[in-house]
């Protein structure tokens, strides 16, 4: 769906791939999780692959039972959609130590900024500042490293046991055991 | 004279490209007729000209004022009685006898027609409509003028029909060079296409647009801007210009950003607390009224084979600076403009500056001479009949 930003995300790609040649995007190096991909718009981001060059690049891979096997261990997850009030997945991410480029609206810059990784959050619609803080970031992995824990330690401030209780004194009205 | 009568069928005639390109080609049709000039040059031209449309919109004025007869098979807002059930047929799994209804419906609507020599599929969008309604006469000459490149094809055809859009027409049109995937859906047919763009809205006086006078020395107040014109979204390349625009707001002062057209649809709007640089000032009947002077047009398109707003600038000394897109690259060759590959940003970014700086005024320049010369209704029209009716 459109307000995912599966195309924002292939817009990133191909703007990385155009400004920023050393860095290389190996085939199957990236992938899009989730979404259907029997749908006139996955024909649209797959248009843009081709355009782009990037069909060797990236997976649609649709959706999956689980996002275990998809976590990139050594890269970033790209964070794209026109609106996204609480995604999930950036909180996922970052439990596994996978910093997140988002943009600087919804949840997902809000986490980030909390958690002092405000470097990887930019304006809105910024293609060009996303390709480039990605690239960076892919660049250099002792501080892609050091982004993954600090996400990390802010992420384990939001686990499930940790929130709920909050949550749950927030609509009783009282603190609970 | 002619005996020829010609029906043209049009998917809708709303405020955009391929509506507004029939409008003038059928003014120039009227007016080079009334004034004898298919006499001189092509003989008859299309004759008596009968336009059926899928459905109305803004435009249904102008066009019904120049040709015999206008025909709406639906209401501008909501669907036909007809329509209705053949929607409702379908959603319970009775997709035949539902198309049987709208078909019936169809062809009552044209049956006081007079039976067509020539048939105009204008626009991808119209083939669907002339397959319920060809059975109701006898086999025309049929020309399909296509304003579509594969994406907007295969969006505009059901699945089943793209056969016959392929085989079916005795001549194809189209405003630009297929694509390599429409080269494909064609087949050897694709090297016998007949090139026929669109015009500009300028005839012997001042520019106009369809529905009315306008002036090219009517222009907005205020600094140059980088503008795009359009329906927002995927194919116009709005995510493009809000990365472009972007990446122009530095250094100071930046120029404004105005997309004429409305905002992004549901689906594709950004959250509202997203503040982005650009200003929507919705549909306009006349866009370049608030377009101030100096400005550059920026087509960041994804797909689009000539859209006409580049002639419209062109003809109005503006610099046009595109995605490399359907025949944009061929208008703009030769130093009238500037192409960049559509996803880079980053190139966008470099002509978008180049063609605000002192070099813009040279290459809108060229530009200019280039529309006026080559795409004037009086240099399109006969292009137009010529690939449309039989020889």
């Amino acid at each position: 769906m459109p307000r995912k930003g599966a195309d924002l995300f292939v817009s990133v790609l191909a703007q990385l791939r155009s400004s920023q040649p050393a860095t290389t995007l190996r085939a199957g190096g990236a992938a899009w999780v989730g979404g259907p991909i029997a749908h006139p718009f996955a024909d649209l981001v797959r248009a843009d692959l081709e355009a782009a060059g990037l069909g060797p690049v990236v997976r649609l891979a649709g959706p999956q039972p689980s996002l275990e096997p998809w976590w990139p261990a050594k890269g970033l997850l790209l964070h794209a959609p026109r609106e996204d009030p609480a995604p999930l997945v950036v909180l996922e991410a970052a439990m596994r130590g996978v910093p997140t480029v988002t943009w600087a609206t919804g949840g997902a810059g809000t986490f980030l900024e909390a958690a002092g990784a405000g470097d990887l959050v930019v304006d809105a619609g910024d293609v060009v500042a996303m390709a480039d803080r990605a690239a960076a970031l892919l660049a250099a992995p002792e501080r892609r490293a050091e982004l993954g824990e600090q996400v990390r330690i802010a992420a384990s401030e939001r686990s499930t046991d940790r929130v709920a209780p909050r949550l749950l004194a927030d609509l009783i009205g009282r603190e609970t055991a | 004279m002619t005996s020829l009568c010609t029906w043209i069928v049009v998917h809708d005639l709303g405020r955009s490209g391929a509506p507004i390109a029939l409008a003038r080609m059928l003014r120039w049709h009227r007016a080079t007729a009334r004034a004898g000039g298919f006499d001189r040059t092509i003989e008859g031209g299309l004759g008596s000209i009968h336009v059926i449309a899928h459905r109305g919109g803004p435009l249904a004025g102008a066009v019904a004022s120049e040709v015999a007869s206008l025909t709406v098979l639906e209401p501008d807002q909501g669907r036909s009685p007809a329509l209705t059930a053949a929607v409702a047929a379908a959603q319970l799994g009775l997709p035949a006898p539902g198309a049987a209804v709208l078909t019936h419906h169809r062809r009552r609507a044209v049956r006081s027609l007079p039976r067509p020599d020539v048939v105009v599929v204008h626009g991808a969008g119209a083939w669907p409509v002339w397959a319920s309604l060809e059975r109701a006469t006898a086999r025309p000459w049929l020309a399909l003028h296509l304003h579509e490149l594969s994406i907007g094809v295969r969006r505009s055809v059901p699945t089943a029909l793209l056969g016959e859009l392929a085989s079916r027409p005795d001549a194809i049109a189209m405003v630009c060079q297929p694509d390599a995937a429409l080269h494909d859906l064609l087949g050897p047919r694709a090297r016998a296409v007949s090139i026929v763009p669109g015009c500009t809205d300028e005839e012997d006086g001042p520019p106009r647009s369809p529905s009315g006078p306008t002036s090219a020395s009517r222009r907005g107040a205020g600094a140059p801007a980088v503008v795009a014109v359009g329906e927002a979204g995927w194919r116009k390349g709005t995510d493009r210009f809000l990365a472009l625009a972007r990446q122009l707001t530095a250094p100071t002062p930046a120029p404004e950003l105005l997309w004429i057209g409305a905002e992004p649809g549901p689906g594709w709007a950004w959250s509202v607390d997203a503040d982005l640089p650009v200003r929507w000032t919705g549909a306009l009947d006349d866009p370049w009224a608030v377009v101030p002077e100096g400005s550059v047009l920026a087509i960041p398109s994804r797909e689009d084979p000539l859209p006409l707003v580049a002639l419209e600038a062109g003809i109005r000394g503006l610099p046009v600076v595109a995605a490399a897109t359907g025949g944009l690259p061929s208008l703009l060759a030769e130093g009238r403009g500037w192409v960049a590959p559509g996803h880079d940003v980053r190139a966008l970014e470099v002509v978008v500056r180049e063609a605000l700086g002192p070099a813009g005024a040279e290459r809108a320049e060229r530009l200019r001479a280039h529309v006026a010369e080559c795409f004037r209704p009086d240099a399109v029209g006969p292009r137009w009949v010529a690939a449309l009716r039989p020889a």
